[in-house]
Parts: structure tokens; C-alpha cells; sequence
């Protein structure tokens, strides 16, 4: 994804809920879920069969939850980078989302503290699709640990 | 009997289990092609060298796939709870997965409740993932929250 990774006197000179980054993800295409889905070991046609979706009430084909799990905890891991790492993640998911949407990823500040580790950051996450929030969440980040 | 009396006796020996291992995920490595593979399914440069995924442990001890039917799969922790839903996920992570590592994994009952739900009882079971490299060392542990909103058909 390639987002550009946080710097301590960035953090020193924003205040909680303030926006840290957005990432916008291109368009979900059906030929990602089937090779996220042959990636992960995921068998449920809801997300690789457009019909099997509708048959069970859903528009289209179903992005799979992991993925976008998967999403939130790239983007926390590379404002860690090139040092750190992600050290937690807590989400959960509000809606569904769907194959040709386009999510949107918005990294807030929480807060930040120097430990004898290194920097720890506390940060939020949300996805959005056509502005509402399809997945939320907390998440923590090492930057520049001392081994 | 009832759907209440169901979900409250399937919990009840849910918790009579907790702290209990409930399945050896097994072990596996991570290897370049499986990196490369997940990072093209994410969206990402395929190139492994650029790091591995933190969401590619909960899937490189993923149960064997059965591809010999068009069906959702079930995933209720037992015999008679039905219907579920994500509630939440939480993953610490101790480190970074790394080209090379061999990662083990099992699944421990944390807890089992029974809650009111806006239409009716609802029970639910949380589930820790927990992931250790060959020396035994904690990489990650994922906990998950599992709603099930009633019984199996």
C-alpha cells in the first residue's frame, strides 16, 4: 500500500480524533476475492459466486470479512514501518460490503507514549464504503523499538 | 424444546469446557509462494521480500478445504448452536511473521455466555487463537467474539 510511516514529531503535534492518514483501495474486483479466497483456504461461494450470493439475499458477491481485516491491519503495520511493527488490532465489522465497491481506510490519533521499548501509538481505524463505515476499530503500533 | 432452553444448555456445556483446547491448528511455514500468493490476493506488490502479511498467520493453519460442494460452510462451535455472527476480533502480535518462520498454532475455549437479544436469546462463545514460532515463543494469539443468534436447523 505504501503509505508513509509515522514519525514521533508528527505525533507530538496532533490531537486525539485528528485524521493521520486515508487510504483509498481501488475497486474490489471478483478476481481478487477468488484469489484472496484461494489464499486463504475460504470455501463459501458467497464471495467468488455472484448468483449463490443473490440466493442468499445479498446484492452481489460478498467481500469476505478477513480481507478487510486483513486491509486494516496492512495499512497499522506500514505507519510502523520501516522499524516497527502492528502489536494489536480490535475491529469488528458494521455492514456488508460488497465486490465493486471501493473502500476507504482512515487512520485517526489516539495517543502516543515513550516506553522503554520504544514509542507506542494508539491509533483508530475505519472503513468506509460511499461514506459509511463498514468496518471499526483500535489499534496499536511500535515505532522505532529499542531491542 | 425451546430455542432459549437449547442455546442455554449448549452453553452450559460450553462452560464447563473453558480454558479447554479445542482443536491443534497444526503447523506450517511461511513460505515464499504461500507470501506471495496472500500479498496478490491483498492487493499488494507480490514480491515476499517486502514482508509478510500480519493477517497471513490466522490462515496459514487453516482447516483442509472441502471443495466437493457449492454450500456455506457451517461454523458453529458445536452440535446445536446456529445462526452465528462476527462479533469482533482482537490479534495481539509479539512480532512480525517472517519468510522462514514455522508456525504452530491451537484454539482455547475462553469463554461461553447466554445475553438477551433484541429478538431473543443469543449465545455467545469466544475463541483464542494461539500462534507460536519453533522455539515455543508467542507470535500472535487472535481472539474472536461468535454470536449465535439460534439452533441449528
Amino acid at each position: 500500500m505504501m503509505l508513509a510511516g509515522l514519525q514521533v514529531a508528527e505525533l507530538a503535534k496532533i490531537e486525539p480524533g485528528q485524521l493521520l492518514r486515508t487510504y483509498r483501495r481501488p475497486q474490489v474486483t471478483m478476481t481478487q476475492l477468488a484469489f484472496y479466497c484461494a489464499a486463504a483456504g475460504v470455501v463459501d461461494p458467497i464471495h467468488y459466486d455472484r448468483e449463490f450470493a443473490r440466493a442468499y439475499g445479498f446484492d452481489d458477491a460478498v467481500v469476505n470479512g478477513s480481507l478487510r481485516v486483513a486491509w486494516m491491519a496492512q495499512v497499522l503495520h506500514e505507519l510502523a514501518l520501516p522499524h516497527g511493527w502492528l502489536t494489536r488490532l480490535a475491529c469488528s465489522h458494521n455492514g456488508v460490503m460488497l465486490v465493486g465497491q471501493t473502500p476507504v481506510i482512515e487512520v485517526r490519533y489516539q495517543s502516543h507514549i515513550a516506553g522503554d521499548d520504544g514509542t507506542h501509538a494508539d491509533l483508530l481505524i475505519q472503513t468506509l464504503v460511499d461514506g459509511k463505515v463498514c468496518d471499526q476499530g483500535s489499534g496499536s503500533v511500535i515505532l522505532f523499538p529499542r531491542f | 424444546m425451546t430455542t432459549e432452553k437449547l442455546l442455554s444448555e449448549s452453553v452450559g456445556r460450553l462452560r464447563n469446557r473453558i480454558g479447554a483446547r479445542l482443536k491443534d491448528l497444526g503447523s506450517s511455514v511461511v513460505d515464499p509462494v504461500s507470501v506471495r500468493r496472500y500479498r496478490e490476493a491483498m492487493g499488494l506488490e507480490s514480491n515476499p521480500e517486502l514482508g509478510v502479511p500480519a493477517m497471513m498467520v490466522a490462515h496459514l493453519l487453516r482447516a483442509d478445504a472441502d471443495v466437493s460442494k457449492d454450500q456455506r460452510p457451517s461454523e458453529s462451535i458445536d452440535d446445536v448452536l446456529g445462526n452465528p455472527v462476527n462479533g469482533g476480533t482482537e490479534i495481539h502480535f509479539k512480532r512480525p511473521l517472517k519468510l522462514g518462520d514455522v508456525v504452530s498454532g491451537e484454539l482455547i475455549l475462553v469463554d461461553a455466555s447466554l445475553k438477551a437479544g433484541k429478538s431473543g436469546p443469543l449465545a455467545v462463545v469466544i475463541t483464542e487463537a494461539r500462534y507460536v514460532d519453533a522455539q515455543a515463543r508467542e507470535i500472535a494469539k487472535a481472539r474472536s467474539t461468535m454470536i449465535y443468534r439460534g439452533v441449528r436447523a
